[in-house]
């Protein structure tokens, strides 16, 4: 088996080194589940649904994270089976904390939470720039880029293929890179455009 | 206020404490401590204070005269 990734390049194994995988687990987990109690008709497990789903909706590119990688060997076999293309695939290097564990909602709560960043006084597009640049790069080695700017520089091939670290600690809760991007943006703005973003966060202050 | 906090601030709760001194009524005491200088002590701090005080008395309170005035009680200083 054989594919070609738009980031991590070509990727081969052979078949008999899939290993067995579930499509249907037998016990949905609903004690009244009509369909369980027939034995063999259970809950669709990951890899079946999420196939099923792509192929439904005609997904042309499947964008996820580096730790899916290997399973998309056993996705290429659903795809085959289904009889439909199977869409192009893109892995993405993952963001890991300073110690290079992989970040999570129940480890690092606060720095995976939007509002963490929101009620710091983070500006959208700041923030959508930080995360840019985490695991990419422009060509030109530029940092400070609007929206519109990223849309047109990026590509999944200027993706790095190794992880991407968010640097935190309980001194400095944001990333330093994060903060500087803000501050740049924040002096992009105009007065009248600022003006309307403070006051939220001095109206709090009474 | 907005213009002279957007140089100082880099997160927008920042600007509580860049304009706090544009929201009170009185400021709070500053501490003697953070007036001296590194390499310096209190009497240093004292000299180059009381000499600012009498420069600025008799300088004009815009931009152009007090930058002028205050490099020039530098250079005095030095």
């Amino acid at each position: 088996m054989h594919f070609i990734d738009s980031v991590y390049g070509g990727q081969s194994k052979l078949a008999d080194e899939v290993e067995d995988f579930a499509l249907l687990r037998s016990d949905s987990g609903v004690p009244d589940d009509r369909s369980s109690s027939l034995g063999w008709y259970g809950m669709p497990t990951y890899h079946l649904a999420s196939c099923v789903d792509d192929a439904d909706l005609r997904i042309t590119h499947i964008i996820r994270g580096q730790d899916h990688l290997t399973n998309t060997f056993k996705h290429l076999l659903i795809f085959e089976a289904l009889g439909v293309p199977a869409p192009q695939f893109a892995h993405l290097p993952l963001l890991v904390a300073p110690d290079g564990a992989k970040l999570s909602k129940r480890k690092h709560g606060p720095v995976v939470s939007v509002t963490t960043y929101c009620d710091a006084g983070f500006l959208p597009s700041a923030f959508i720039n930080f995360l840019c640049l985490l695991g990419w790069s422009p060509k030109n080695d530029r940092e400070v880029l609007t929206l519109d700017e990223l849309t047109e520089l990026f590509s999944l091939e200027g993706v790095n293929r190794a992880n991407a670290v968010i640097n935190f600690s309980d001194e400095a809760p944001f990333d330093a890179k994060a903060v500087h991007l803000n501050a740049e943006h924040i002096r992009a703005l105009g007065v009248d455009d600022l003006a309307k973003l403070l006051k939220p966060f001095l109206s709090r202050r009474g | 206020m907005t213009p002279l906090i957007r140089e100082r601030i880099k997160l927008l709760k920042d600007a509580v404490s860049a304009a706090d001194f544009f929201l009170v009524e009185e400021l709070a005491p500053y501490d003697p401590a953070e007036l001296i200088p590194q390499k310096g002590d209190a009497a240093l701090a004292m000299k180059i204070l009381e000499h600012a005080e009498k420069v600025l008395t008799r300088t004009d309170f815009d931009h152009d005269s007090l930058d002028q005035a205050l490099r020039g009680a530098a250079v005095e200083l030095d």
